[in-house]
């Protein structure tokens, strides 16, 4: 699958993979375009590597609540991969009319004019089910690179087996939705659906963790954004006595609303009891659950930015597809 | 595409470029250069970064929770970014005809009550003006960025005729500086959009519609102005763990900060939680078990079971922050 090329700047001879529009000379970091009919690809830089992101996972399980005091000194880092997964990046817009026809509410008819706008992240390759939970989060764009060819022996690399007129053909279906809802909410007439532009932006590489470590027996994974650090999914074993802690305040909650109830009876006890156990409902993970699940918060800004899911099923004639 | 090999205009050497390069530094002679987007950007200065380190500090010795522990704490990182925003002035014109759901309560001739629901035509047309900033990024994850935007507008407003322009200034800002993802065009159209958007869904809360049958909205942009506003992350270490303060890298004044969460607090929620429970539990028992729900009207009945949600959403929020890992101050 690689092909042999030669530097246009030094003529150092070297290998890259098949399909590559640009290539970065290993040698003296000159940067070419291989092959002017295919799409632009980028990657993003790792700039966590894999001992500074284990120090950053950990100190981030520390932040939470109920963690064992003894979390840092009796947890081993096990393993470590870095998958580097292709996204193909689409611009989509599209343009429609709500039309009223004569004499409806209007004597002479009505017509507005909407158009949709978005960005579409689409997995260019099939995502292995430890990694779906991927297609929750959005990306930035910042530090994006030309790509380069080392970026394929870092770690466990995607080949891109989705084509662009999949990726294409996603985000058409994506933005017709989108401008229908949009048409909907403002206008009760008849919705025409004027046309549909698409931009393909290329194929741009993104790098995460995937981090095996073990406290006290217990195995545990991680999911780490590797261009920031962000711990995207982590899992820790709960202290006892923050269980306690927990089981306590539902309690608190619980016993106090069910006494207030049975005042009016029976049905006033069976009411308390269903408002206490409700109140405390987001207490129950740390209750009946040992291991927890934890993610970083962000506060995030985007503009119609929008990472498509795969469809379960992918056969190259879809035309109906349904999104959740 | 092309790809070109940036050389430094100082020494010649070659300089990493990137497709998102704004301000290149040559890594040999420390030579800057601002790469011109193709739009006049401006700039809001930041403060330096001994300066922001300074406003930590005193940030943390003002802070009732935080003081105690002072010794406690290490400033780990300061890092900054020029952020791209966009400024504009906008003037927008609207119509609209929609429907609203009334519920009313007629008595008639023999004294019976009944409860009808109508569906009334509500039509109006209005016009609003203001200003708005969004950041020029397609998406961007930096702790207190809404904040920020909120913050430099009124700067912006002020200094609109003697902004800093991107070319004439020192580029010796020790941090990131963001590209801008969209130009002046493609964000006239995006304001337009959201300010769209924004007055739709003002339009449906003010007039209480339950259905818009049409609605034009004529957005126009009046003004639109780039600018590069600072914004610096702190990051300190507390017990072993990471937390995080941004600051208006303008002014100095606080964005967002993360902050431990003391055992006091987490008591604290709980207690809230209980008592608002309490409450609950009261008001649900008193109006169904007493057969009070008989004698009210739908309207009113709808209102406090309205009333009942946020308060079990309150009681519930409570709970969840009782466990959280770190508190969000804005």
């Amino acid at each position: 699958m690689s092909l042999e090329i030669k530097c246009e700047n030094c003529f150092a001879d070297f290998k890259i993979p098949h399909k590559v529009p640009v290539a970065t000379c290993p040698y003296c970091g000159y940067t070419f375009v291989v092959d002017k009919n295919i799409t632009e690809i980028y990657y993003f830089k790792v700039n966590f590597d894999s001992s500074k992101v284990f120090e950053k996972l950990l100190r981030f399980i520390l932040r939470n609540f109920g963690v064992p005091k003894d979390f840092i000194s009796n947890t081993y880092l096990t393993g470590y991969t870095l998958h580097y997964i292709p996204f193909h990046t689409v611009k989509a817009e599209a343009k429609g009319i709500c039309e009223y026809k004569e004499g409806i509410i209007f004597r002479k008819g009505y017509k507005g004019k909407f158009i949709q706008v978005l960005d579409a992240y689409i997995p260019a390759s099939p995502l292995p089910i430890n990694l779906e939970i991927l297609t929750r989060f959005k990306f930035g764009l910042r530090g994006r690179e030309y790509f380069k060819p080392r970026i394929t022996k870092m770690g466990k690399y995607y080949l891109v087996q989705y084509d662009k007129e999949y990726a294409l053909n996603l985000a058409r279906i994506k933005v017709q939705e989108e401008l229908m809802k949009d048409i909907r909410s403002a206008c009760a007439g008849r919705e025409i659906l004027e046309e549909i532009k698409t931009e393909y932006l290329g194929i741009t590489y993104y790098p995460f963790w995937e981090i095996f470590y073990q406290y006290k027996g217990e195995k545990l994974r991680a999911i780490i954004d590797a261009t920031n650090g962000r711990v995207l999914y982590s899992e820790y074993i709960i202290d006892p006595k923050a269980r306690k802690f927990a089981s306590l305040a539902a309690i608190s909650v619980i016993i106090p609303s069910t006494i207030i109830g049975s005042i009016f009876g029976f049905g006033g006890f069976v009411i308390g009891l269903l408002v206490g156990i409700l109140s405390s409902s987001p207490s129950f993970p740390k209750i009946f659950k040992k291991k927890i699940k934890a993610k970083e918060e962000f506060t995030e800004f985007d503009i119609r930015t929008i990472m498509l899911k795969l469809p379960k099923t992918y056969s190259k004639g879809f035309k109906f597809l349904i999104f959740r | 595409m092309e790809v070109e090999v940036y050389k430094c205009k100082n020494c010649g050497a070659p300089i990493e470029y990137t497709p998102d390069s704004i301000v290149i530094k040559c890594n040999y002679c420390g030579y800057y250069e601002y790469l011109n987007p193709g739009f006049q950007v401006f700039v809001l200065e930041s403060l330096d970064k001994s300066k922001m380190e300074e406003i930590f500090w005193n940030r943390m010795r003002n802070d009732s929770q935080m003081k105690k522990y002072i010794n406690e704490i290490s400033l780990e990182q300061m890092e900054g970014f020029y952020v791209p925003v966009y400024y504009c002035n906008y003037f927008a014109e609207y119509f609209f005809i929609g429907e609203k759901v009334v519920t009313r309560t007629v008595r008639n001739s023999k004294g019976r009550v009944t409860t009808r629901i109508e569906r009334i035509k509500v039509s109006d047309e209005g016009e609003k003006s203001g200003s708005k900033t969004l950041p020029a990024k397609k998406y961007i994850e930096e702790l207190g960025i809404k904040e920020l935007c909120f913050q430099v507008e009124s700067l912006i407003e002020l200094e609109k005729a003697n902004l800093a322009k991107a070319e004439e200034i020192k580029w010796n800002f020790k941090g990131e500086i963001l590209a801008f993802d969209f130009n002046p065009e493609e964000m006239k159209k995006i304001f337009e959009d959201i300010i769209a958007e924004e007055i739709k869904n003002e339009i449906k809360n003010k007039y209480g519609l339950s259905e818009i049958k049409i609605l034009s909205c004529n957005v126009n942009i009046k003004e639109i102005i780039p600018v590069y506003v600072p914004i610096w992350i702190a990051s300190y270490k507390f017990k072993d763990m990471i937390y995080s303060i941004s600051f208006n890298g303008k002014t100095g004044s606080q964005l967002v900060a993360m902050e431990p969460m003391f055992k006091s607090q987490r008591i604290l929620s709980v207690i809230l939680s209980s008592i608002i429970t309490v409450l609950l539990t009261f008001m649900l028992s008193s109006l169904f078990l007493s057969g009070l729900f008989l004698f009210l009207n739908t309207e009113i009945l709808i209102l406090f079971l309205i009333f009942i949600i946020i308060l079990l959403s309150a009681s519930m929020y409570f709970m969840n922050r009782a466990f959280k890992g770190e508190r969000i101050e804005r």
